[in-house]
């Protein structure tokens, strides 16, 4: 167990390094930032002046190693806009950002366990069917259109909830529907399948076989094996969540980490995308972390050796 | 009250495939005594397992159907119970041992928990009660420490061990028909010679019925008091056990016997059927095993052939008709 | 049963028997009601994205300031017009052609870069497998969207841009499956035989490998479309994507957004138009995975 935790840190520490360089590069080879800052028609001189003092005129793998020896130490250097620190803002962030994806985990669980147990249950019933063809669409729904359609239902028909901004719990209603839109339907569709699996294997024509009601083989032993695999799938999918949650903070103007990642490219304020790219990098191989331990540890067969 | 437990008569049951409806038994009637072991021998695909399922109402539900027949337990139909009567039956009154002890147990229970389950269902009792009768059980079909095995899960026993287990999740309520599906097959030799004689002990302790399905004719030698042979899905020989060693008289069956393994023919090479068992919707009309027959002659490809009666020894071949006329259809 | 035989006996049948198994095909997609409907929602899509100037009740372009946002059915704009002036209706139907040029051209440099590495990566074993897969495991462990988003806005926007950033986020999916597909054949014992006949490992390549992947690619491939629609989409409603004025329907989205609060049709069937795209897409999708390949259908 130590040695696999070991080498899961290992690949943590590849991955945000990766992540890191790629996206370094990426950036520096796209242009020069020092434009941004000065008026087109800016003189010569002037933005020669600029980038020595922002050090864009060294050598690129001059500025990639010294990049890396500041991010190690947590130095992102300062936003080109504001001057403040880049990590501390993307930082300040995160909480809501986490707000926002584990708020919408837990409603699609609550919404989506159930419905796709009793779609495995009802295999092939009009109700199966139904629930079946609903995620299909839900798939197919852009959930920043979805957040748009919410907003003009809810705050500017009904004027109900507000659209924008953060702070409250009714501020945390649409966004949250709108995140979980697309995990619900992924985890209705696996639930169902994944039930449908385990159903049909030789350990629980055993239960029926020792006289075991149907609903005791779905609710009882069913379900506990299919969890393992949907827990797994869950853990994960927060990751995905994270990912979703830059197109619906956008739409909701929702302040997380989401928001200023989109506005500092808007800006092309490099130094908080790289923060931002470093944090959400760390949270991605922490979950994807996580995920694995916790399916060894609902797994009995990898738990008890 | 008769003696007899179960009969299966004429069952016919129908599969529905993605090319279409399937028989895979046709016109399967034998009958089976209290405190009688009945062997039930076939190759595989030859419908031992499904009829056996039938008899537990465990076909699947939207796939397969019983088109013709009947199955008396108790004197009762049990082709015509709803699911929640049926459900009183399973594990209670009958129960079943599935082959693959690897598979057949849930991996994320622990024993206590699986074992508790037809408890819980038939028996009215409190939970120290409950654990007391597990525990005995376990210890009765010889699994030490049985106090521990209760909180361990499937995974953390051997082969042997856990079909033990299977027996004593079918045994706890002292059932009165037991349903064995090729209990040892997937078993070292050495472990299925101790399971054997368990369940011969156990028999003979409780005057269970047994429905003992296997392709091993060595396994019906040590275990039966009678036999059915099946072949793709139809009843072709019965017999009690001696008289089928000494006289068989489907050429299905003589094959079958001459096809095993036997000390003084070790040296010399093993006789086997050619051909493979026809499926489902390969039965055309004739004898179904007329293609591998060695005897086969015009009639075969053209007539099915009744059963021929023999005083209790049955045979469905068209060999038995000069000698004997035909008395079913 | 005998003319079976006599078929496959016959070498000149064989154009015969090709016909019949597109036939059969198409029998099969006639069974089942979500394929046919997949089917005719690509079929509309393409017609729009070719005719769709023609088809165009206006000038899609064409901005007359006294007329706009006008609800839906008054002037003969059927689905209202937009801030400028434009009619929606034309603006969604000359959009279709963004879409599917981005989805096509997408799944084909994805397909193509994911195959390749895939097909290295599987034939070759080795270093290079560890090598190519760490890349993917890497890269597989970063949101897609955000991915698409970062370099975009890296790339700059525009049509092609926007492809190779869906691309560059998208190969490692179709490199994952190739990979082990190309694993699985090496097993298969045609395999193995032209291995140990000598066969050149080249021509093992070109000759077994390739053609027996085409399958799962094409299934892979249509089932990513629609994810690449709705991703391209996202990063233009972030105004990352396709610019305005070209009309495309993320863009009409973000546009849109400023009005929401009086004129609802602005949103409401760009974003009709790319739902029933992907839904469209993912059907036609599911079947043709569930018809080519049943073993897929666990996945």
């Amino acid at each position: 167990m130590l040695d696999f935790i070991v080498k899961r840190l290992l690949q943590v520490v590849l991955v945000v390094f990766l992540a890191l360089t790629v996206v370094f590069f990426l950036i520096r080879l796209s242009g020069d930032p020092t434009t941004l800052f000065l008026p087109p028609d800016a003189p010569r001189e002037q933005i020669e002046e600029y980038r020595e003092l922002l050090g864009f005129n060294r050598p690129l793998y001059v500025q990639y190693g010294d990049f890396m020896f500041n991010a190690v130490q947590g130095d992102f250097g300062q936003s080109l806009r504001s001057g403040e620190d880049a990590l501390s803002l993307v930082l300040q962030r995160m909480p809501a950002t986490f707000q926002l994806a584990i708020s919408a985990l837990f409603l699609s669980i609550i919404i989506a366990i159930p419905l796709g147990v009793l779609s495995a249950y009802k295999r092939n019933t009009f109700f199966d069917k139904a629930s079946v063809g609903i995620t299909v669409i839900g798939q197919a729904i852009p959930n920043f259109w979805f957040g748009l359609i919410l907003i003009y239902i809810f705050a500017a028909q009904l004027q109900l909830l507000p659209s924008s901004g953060g702070g409250s719990l009714s501020h945390l209603v649409l966004p949250v529907i709108t995140l979980a839109l697309y995990s619900v339907s992924r985890f209705v569709r696996f639930t169902r399948s994944a039930m449908l699996d385990v159903l049909s294997k030789d350990y629980i024509r055993t239960s029926r076989a020792a006289g075991a009601p149907t609903s005791r083989l779905i609710m009882k032993y069913a379900l506990k094996n299919s969890l393992i695999p949907i827990i797994t799938l869950v853990a994960l999918d927060l990751g995905v969540l994270l990912g979703g949650a830059v197109i619906t903070e956008a739409v909701f103007s929702w302040p997380g980490v989401g928001r200023l990642l989109h506005q500092s490219l808007m800006n092309r304020d490099f130094p908080i995308v790289l923060a931002g790219v470093f944090i959400i990098a760390i949270i991605y191989a922490v979950i994807n972390f996580i995920a694995d331990i916790l399916y060894a540890y609902v797994n009995p067969q990898i738990r008890v050796k | 009250m008769s003696d007899i437990l179960l009969e299966i008569k004429d069952l016919g049951i129908q599969f529905n495939t993605g090319k279409g409806p399937i028989q895979p038994i046709r016109g399967v009637s034998f009958s089976l005594k209290s405190g009688e072991t009945l062997g039930v021998v076939g190759e595989s695909g030859s419908g031992k397992s499904v009829t056996s399922l039938a008899v537990m109402g465990l076909l699947p539900e939207k796939k397969s159907k019983i088109v013709s027949g009947s199955i008396h337990f108790n004197d009762e139909d049990i082709t015509k119970l709803s699911e929640k009567q049926y459900r009183k039956l399973r594990g209670n009154e009958m129960s079943m041992i599935f082959q693959e002890p690897m598979t057949s147990l849930n991996p994320v229970f622990t024993i206590g928990e699986l074992l508790s389950e037809p408890l819980k269902q038939h028996k009215k009792m409190s939970k120290k009660e409950r654990k007391e009768a597990i525990i005995n059980v376990l210890k009765q079909v010889g699994i030490p420490r049985a106090e521990q095995i209760i909180n361990e899960y499937p995974h953390q026993l051997s082969g042997g061990m856990r079909q033990r287990v299977m027996i004593s999740l079918a045994l706890l309520c002292e059932p009165k028909l037991l349903i064995c599906d090729e209990p040892t097959t997937a078993l070292d030799v050495t472990i299925q010679a101790q399971i054997l004689e368990l369940m011969k002990e156990i028999k003979a302790e409780k005057n269970m019925s047994l429905l003992f399905i296997t392709h091993d004719l060595g396994v019906v030698a040590e275990m039966c008091d009678r036999v059915v042979v099946m072949y793709a899905g139809e009843i072709v020989e019965v017999a009690e056990i001696n008289e089928l060693f000494d006289q068989p008289l489907h050429p299905y069956t003589q094959g079958l016997i001459h096809s095993r393994p036997t000390n003084n023919s070790r040296k010399s090479a093993l006789y086997s059927i050619k051909g493979q068992v026809p499926r489902p919707e390969e039965i055309g009309i004739g004898c179904t095993f007329a293609n591998r027959c060695p005897h086969a002659f015009e009639k075969c490809l053209k007539e099915t052939p009744p059963i021929f009666e023999k005083g209790d020894h049955l045979s469905k071949c068209w060999l038995q008709d000069s000698k004997r006329q035909a008395v079913m259809k | 049963m005998e003319t079976g035989t006599v078929t496959t006996a016959n070498p000149l049948n064989v154009k015969a028997k090709k016909e019949s198994k597109s036939k059969e095909i198409a029998r099969k997609l006639l069974r089942s009601w979500t394929g046919v409907i997949g089917f005719s929602l690509i079929i509309l899509l393409l017609i729009l994205s070719i005719f769709g100037e023609v088809i165009a009740p206006f000038d899609p372009m064409d901005a007359q300031l006294r007329d706009r946002l006008l609800p839906p059915l008054t002037d003969g704009h059927l689905l209202g017009t937009d801030q400028l002036g434009r009619d929606i209706l034309s603006r969604v139907i000359v959009g279709a052609r963004v879409s599917v040029v981005i989805g096509l051209s997408t799944v084909l440099l994805a397909g193509l870069i994911g195959t390749i590495v895939g097909v290295i990566a599987g034939y070759y074993r080795g270093w290079i497998d560890i090598v190519l897969m760490r890349i993917v495991d890497v890269q597989l462990s970063f949101p897609f969207i955000l991915l698409v988003l970062v370099i975009s806005a890296v790339l700059g926007a525009g049509l092609t841009n926007i492809v190779i950033s869906l691309a560059l986020a998208g190969w490692v999916i179709f490199a994952r499956v190739i990979r082990s597909e190309v694993l699985a054949l090496r097993e298969k014992e045609f395999i193995t035989a032209a291995i140990a006949t000598g066969v050149p490992k080249l021509q093992i390549l070109v000759r077994h490998i390739l053609p027996n992947i085409f399958t799962p690619i094409i299934i892979l491939g249509s089932l990513q479309i629609g994810t690449y629609i709705i991703a391209e989409a996202s990063v233009s409603f972030l105004g990352f994507g396709v610019q305005p004025p070209t009309a495309a329907w993320g863009n009409m989205l973000d546009e849109g957004k400023d009005y929401i609060f009086n004129s609802w049709w602005l949103i409401t069937f760009p974003g009709i138009a790319i739902i029933l795209t992907a839904l469209g897409v993912n059907l036609f999708g599911d079947w043709l995975r569930d018809t080519l390949d049943p073993e897929l259908k666990g996945e």
